[in-house]
């Protein structure tokens, strides 16, 4: 038989106008609000940042370098480089924009590894039940149980000088390793939301008319998870910068030519005590980026999951 | 309580056996050998001979297999940085260190700065928890959730420069100020300590006053409200001791991102533990004390996040039934 078009239910809570809701819900929302304004800038300073600066991430302004005997300009200094100089004299503000829009694409991609993981595990372990999700879920404890930042600092080792690791300046590895250990918060949640939603009257409704198990998946499942996944995926932006910039830090992810915030504090440190703006440079955007996305986070948390909002 | 105990007693052994075998994989993927690192040129006879006497020259399952029953008897193995390998030539002389007693020196400074940090976490924590939700919405209740906030989401690796900045300019001018690096006395643990404590402060903070807010809602706080009993009673007796249980469950949590985040703040301070140890070990391959540390980390986080749970079931009975049950 042909299966009779059953109309996709997307239950009330989640479909108040779809996104220009979640926006309005996140305008009225005091830090989400804020959150929204600060990821907007950032976005904005990633996406035409590196088209506009003047300088070269890796060029050295050897006339400044000379005329200032071999000292890092201090931002203000001269006019063609508004945050000065790093210990090379390449110019900073160029340097800053660049590693920002690393850091948020290592962030971003991160993120489709872990759906592209989590997101499958958790459907077929709450649609299929049985020992498959027995399997699947254990198998997620176990992952769950490693401890995170040994385990991606093992991961970025073992491909340390490979020419894999040298794609695109260290970006691949860094995101893989995230993505492979941070795939489990989203896996846990989908199989509880398909557990919760596979007895619903609009799924049974649809699986009596004969529609396909994949059908029902796409059409009826998926739009009723998207909310709880992008609150996952908007926790898990800050998460995955913080641990790119921690790994930076110590040398082990964005490898040179690419600055990364954490690559540049690194660096900073070195000359701290004469040079404490070669810290501070860096670390404002890194701070501005990671607050930005936390009140998002909590805003669309809010604004996407009423049962959480009671105050 | 007791067959609950036993089974995520025995759960830690798989959680264990996949750990110790990806790292191991991983660590022998990793190009570069214990012998050639920081450009040190040897003979390959040499490498060759010392590759041979560690057994680096099997294949990995077999050394895999080696290294697991020799750690099921009690052998860590040798730490191949740690030991001093005289001349570059055949004959060699070595003389080797036991990981064992690498990882126990380093043990220590790491288990008092872990200490230390935990319980400045739990006391500010709490305490800027409990004045943010008591004061619900008004100033103090502002300024709580801004430091918690920034608690949250400064990565310990910065903070920690930071205080080294604050610290390293100011004493320039001013000598005598707190030490940013290295170890020994108790002024050296000051500036670790915040740095440390920051992120598990702000998590205790956050779930605390969320926690709190909940039981000041309840039935039993409004009727020892109309009972007429003194505010300072009733938050002591009545919401403080409820609202502390649950922060109870996110103490394993807050465990497991302190002994990560003493990797890198041991890295910036220079303290001679167990984070400054593991970064050594990787970059210098040395693979007997990266599997140590792995292991270790993982019981670490397994067994104390399990203590937690226990500790959860002791305290709220209700807790106790459901985990009989499950």
């Amino acid at each position: 038989m042909t299966a009779i078009e059953v109309p996709a239910e997307v239950h009330q809570e989640e479909s108040r106008g779809g996104a220009t809701g979640v926006v309005r819900g996140l305008l009225a929302h005091p830090r989400g609000r804020i959150g929204l304004v600060i990821v907007l800038i950032v976005l904005l300073v990633a996406v035409i940042g590196p088209l506009v600066v003047p300088w070269n991430v890796q060029q050295l302004d050897l006339e400044a370098q000379n005329a200032n005997s071999h000292q890092p300009l201090l931002p203000l200094q001269s006019a063609s480089h508004l945050l000065g100089t790093d210990i090379l004299s390449r110019d900073m503000l160029s340097r800053v924009v660049s590693a920002i829009r690393v850091s948020l694409l290592v962030a971003f991609i991160a993120q489709v590894v872990i759906l592209l993981i989590g997101l499958p595990i958790g459907a077929v372990a709450g649609w299929f039940g049985g020992r498959t999700e027995t399997l699947l879920m254990r198998a997620t404890d176990v992952v769950a149980a490693f401890p995170q930042l040994v385990f991606i600092i093992m991961f970025q080792v073992a491909f340390d000088g490979t020419p894999f690791q040298r794609t695109l300046d260290g970006l691949l590895v860094v995101m893989l390793g995230i993505g492979l250990l941070s795939w489990v918060v989203v896996a846990r949640l989908v199989r509880a939301e398909v557990l919760n939603l596979k007895h619903r009257a609009f799924v049974e409704a649809a699986r009596a008319l004969g529609a396909p198990g994949r059908r029902i998946l796409v059409r009826h499942l998926l739009p009723n998870l998207a909310g709880s996944v992008v609150v996952a995926i908007s926790a898990g932006i800050p998460a995955a910068i913080l641990i790119e910039s921690t790994l930076s830090f110590l040398g082990l992810g964005i490898q040179p030519p690419s600055p990364s915030l954490g690559s540049l504090i690194w660096t900073g440190t070195e000359t701290v005590a004469r040079f404490p703006h070669l810290v501070i440079i860096p670390a404002v955007p890194l701070l501005l980026i990671l607050v930005g996305f936390t009140l998002l986070g909590d805003g669309l948390r809010d604004v996407l999951d009423p049962r959480l909002r009671k105050r | 309580m007791l067959l609950y105990t036993v089974r995520r007693l025995l759960w830690i052994v798989p959680v264990l056996l996949v750990a110790s075998i990806v790292t191991f994989w991983l660590m022998h993927a990793a190009p570069g050998s214990p012998w050639l690192r920081e450009g040190r040129q040897l003979d390959p006879a040499l490498v060759a001979s010392l590759n041979q006497r560690f057994a680096l020259d099997q294949p990995v399952p077999v050394q895999y297999v080696k290294w697991l029953s020799n750690v099921l008897s009690g052998d860590f193995g040798t730490s191949y940085a740690t030991g001093v390998l005289r001349g570059t030539n055949s004959p060699f002389r070595i003389e080797t260190v036991d990981v064992a007693e690498v990882v126990g020196q380093a043990f220590w400074p790491s288990l008092v700065l872990g200490l230390l940090a935990f319980g400045v976490a739990i006391v500010l924590g709490v305490g800027l928890g409990v004045v943010a939700a008591w004061n619900h919405n008004r100033w103090p209740d502002h300024v709580a959730t801004g430091i918690s906030l920034l608690g949250m989401v400064g990565p310990p690796f910065l903070v920690a420069v930071l205080l080294q900045l604050v610290f390293d300019t100011g004493s320039i001018r001013n000598p005598g100020l707190l030490p940013v690096s290295g170890w020994g006395t108790p002024a050296h643990a000051v500036l670790p300590t915040i740095a440390l404590a920051g992120l598990p402060m702000a998590m205790i903070a956050r779930f605390t006053r969320s926690s709190m807010l909940e039981v000041l809602h309840e039935g039993y706080v409004r009727t020892a409200h109309s009972k007429g009993l003194a505010p300072r009673r009733i938050a002591v007796v009545h919401v403080l001791r409820n609202a502390l249980i649950p922060v109870v469950a996110i103490l394993g949590p807050v465990l497991a991102v302190l002994i990560t985040s003493s990797i890198v703040v041991e890295r910036v301070f220079g303290i001679p533990g167990i984070g400054s140890l593991y970064l050594l070990a990787i970059t210098s391959r040395d693979y007997g004390v990266i599997m140590s540390m792995t292991l270790l980390y993982t019981i670490a986080i397994a067994g104390l996040n399990l203590l937690v749970d226990l500790l959860y079931g002791v305290i709220d009975p209700r807790i106790r039934e459901a985990q009989a049950a499950a």
